[in-house]
């Protein structure tokens, strides 16, 4: 019963939080009048607030809220999956380079092909490009193992984060240079309606995707010699989980910058939560990842008059919060 | 049905080197338990991995049921074949039941995880095997011979007809190798094949039928235990001179080596001085 109820209190928590986060911010407005507004745009009802509250609820608000619970889950749930298939509990959803691939693509877009949408474009690019180099590095080798793999993600990462280093060098310091420095501190500030529709789909499918596959990660999981001998085709499981890691990767950086840590602690409390077995582990990075990001957006929106970056929050507020729970629990891997 | 494994002149090499060994030919009928001997760096753990088609052979035909293993996919494989790792430590401690279902997966569409149906088949194997009682336990906290009940719990539930062992008894104690060695004789009983790797040919008189010695290359003897673990081959093998011996009480013989043997007790004696 107590278990049951556990799950109940984590399945439902991202949608109280994202409620709450509705009322919350410059402009605060009462939980009652959110629902109206809500269920407004369902039943009909009769008008009892103003134009400005509907338009920050419903323009400002709610698209950012869907954007950032979304790439919360995304990042978790690829983190959760990585950390699975290359058997490495220290790996996160960056593991293969898509991070600094959309930085790089990012920074080039803001120097040449400036705009909101280029940008996204490139950076969306670019991050899949990385872990496409990445996986081809890998596949020289004849006897590729998960190790060659995370060492060619090592390898493409730094490559392109030494690009970024000279995209920035070569910016101009009064515009662009701090362009590109903001775009890589993450931040959900600019989130449209547009965004949803264009970015959303893609992370909406690859969860679906990879929350179908989550039981065979726990055999991925093996060593590779058992995961073989129950006749599972592991090259071709792990690229399709690859690819769609990388697709809802690619897509939550494009929209939000880069946003670390997220990848690599939200699966770790998941397992402490309910245990190892990646049926369970998966959904549960979700649900958290939707949480724990929508939170640090509700701090850095409203902490000070200027928006704090979230790649600055996530750090600051997830590693003592990590280590407090390293400190209260017993992880969950050896 | 019958299960019937036909090896027919096995080749393998790694990469370009010099072949591991070749020309194996050997045929396993059900029920029969194979016990392959050899020396450290012998071979015999990579046979076997050429039999599940964990590895790809060079050279050769392997049959099960008639069928050629190398026109089977994976899946068709780890329905017919099981196979038990010499040592393993996940790197997530999943609990003993989760750990034993996952031996469900050659009978699992691509996106399907186990039902109802696999989780009973996965109890029974553990109620089987009799660790019932570690069931909710991380794997990661069982002791050495406990990993291996698990093992066997796991590759019951993959229901293979073929089971191959590397080495199923080292690390563990004395009294937990007989568990493990009677256990492959009750799995024989109930009609599953059984291909092991061992280093005590003790072993091949306790469990086996069939006994291939591996040396250079290829097996330079094949038979019944009686037959091909003698004084001789043990020679030829390990470069040992022993006794083998019939035990009364045992009922079975056993293999002693001697003392004085080679030069390297020698250097132990003098090394203890």
């Amino acid at each position: 019963m107590n278990a049951k109820l556990k799950t109940l209190a984590l399945f439902l928590s991202p949608f109280i939080i994202f409620l709450v986060s509705l009322c919350i911010g410059r402009y605060s407005i009462p939980i009652t009048t959110v629902v109206k507004i809500l269920s407004s745009k369902i039943f009909e009802a009769p008008v009892t607030w103003t134009d400005i509250m509907e338009s920050v609820v419903i323009n400002v608000r709610f698209p950012r809220l869907i954007i950032v619970s979304l790439v919360g889950a995304s990042l978790a749930i690829s983190g959760a999956s990585f950390q699975g298939i290359l058997k490495n509990p220290l790996v996160s959803s960056d593991i293969l380079g898509v991070a600094s691939g959309a930085g790089f693509g990012a920074a080039l877009a803001i120097l040449f092909f400036p705009g909101a949408t280029s940008i996204q474009m490139f950076a969306f690019a670019f991050g899949m490009l990385a872990v496409a180099l990445a996986y081809g590095i890998n596949s020289f080798y004849k006897r590729s193992s998960t190790l060659i793999l995370v060492l060619s993600g090592i390898i493409v990462s730094s490559f392109f984060s030494s690009l970024i280093s000279l995209m920035k060098y070569t910016a101009d310091p009064e515009t662009k240079l701090p362009e590109i420095v903001f775009w890589l501190l993450g931040s959900f500030a600019s989130v449209t309606v547009d965004d949803v529709f264009q970015y959303a789909p893609y992370m909406i499918v690859g969860i679906i995707v990879l929350l179908a596959l989550r039981w065979k990660i726990n055999v991925l999981s093996l060593d590779d010699m058992q995961a073989k001998s129950l006749g599972l085709n592991i090259k071709r499981y792990q690229g399709v989980i690859i690819f769609f890691c990388t697709l809802i990767s690619a897509a939550a950086v494009c929209v939000s910058g880069i946003i670390g840590w997220v990848g690599l602690i939200v699966p770790h409390i998941a397992r402490m939560i309910v245990g190892p077995n990646n049926s369970k582990v998966l959904p549960a990075s979700v649900v958290i990842g939707m949480s724990y990001m929508i939170i640090i957006d509700d701090i850095a929106r409203t902490l000070v008059a200027n928006e704090i970056p979230m790649g600055v929050l996530t750090g600051i507020i997830g590693a003592p919060f990590f280590g407090y729970l390293l400190f209260r629990q017993r992880v969950g891997w050896t | 049905m019958d299960m019937k494994l036909e090896a027919k002149n096995l080749t393998f090499a790694y990469r370009k080197g010099t072949p591991v060994f070749k020309d194996i030919s050997f045929t396993l009928e059900k029920g029969d338990v194979f016990c392959i001997l050899g020396q450290n760096g012998a071979g015999k753990s990579t046979l076997l991995n050429c039999i599940g088609r964990l590895f790809d052979i060079n050279g050769g035909t392997i049959l099960v049921d008639g069928k050629n293993i190398a026109d089977m996919n994976r899946m068709e494989i780890a329905k017919k074949i099981g196979y038990i790792p010499q040592f393993h430590t996940p790197v997530f401690p999943y609990t003993v039941f989760d750990f034993v279902l996952m031996g469900r997966t050659p009978h699992l569409g691509a996106l399907s995880a186990p039902k109802k149906k696999d989780k009973a088949i996965a109890q029974k194997a553990i109620d089987e095997v009799g660790i019932t009682h570690l069931m909710e336990k991380p794997y990661s906290e069982i002791s050495g011979g406990e990993k291996q009940l698990v093992m066997f719990a796991k590759v019951l539930a993959q229901e293979p007809e073929l089971i191959l062992l590397d080495e199923p008894t080292s690390h563990l104690d004395f009294g937990n190798q007989f568990k493990i060695l009677s256990m492959i004789e009750d799995l024989a009983k109930r009609g599953y094949s059984i291909v092991m790797t061992s280093h005590f040919p003790d072993h091949s008189f306790l469990v086996s039928n069939k006994v291939g010695v591996m040396q250079g290359q290829s097996f330079i003897d094949i038979g019944p235990a009686n037959e091909v673990v003698t004084e001789e081959n043990m020679r030829r093998t390990y470069g040992l001179d022993v006794k083998i011996v019939l035990i009364e009480e045992a009922g079975r013989k056993v293999c002693v080596p001697l003392k004085n043997n080679g030069q390297q007790h020698q250097d132990m004696q003098s090394f203890e001085q």
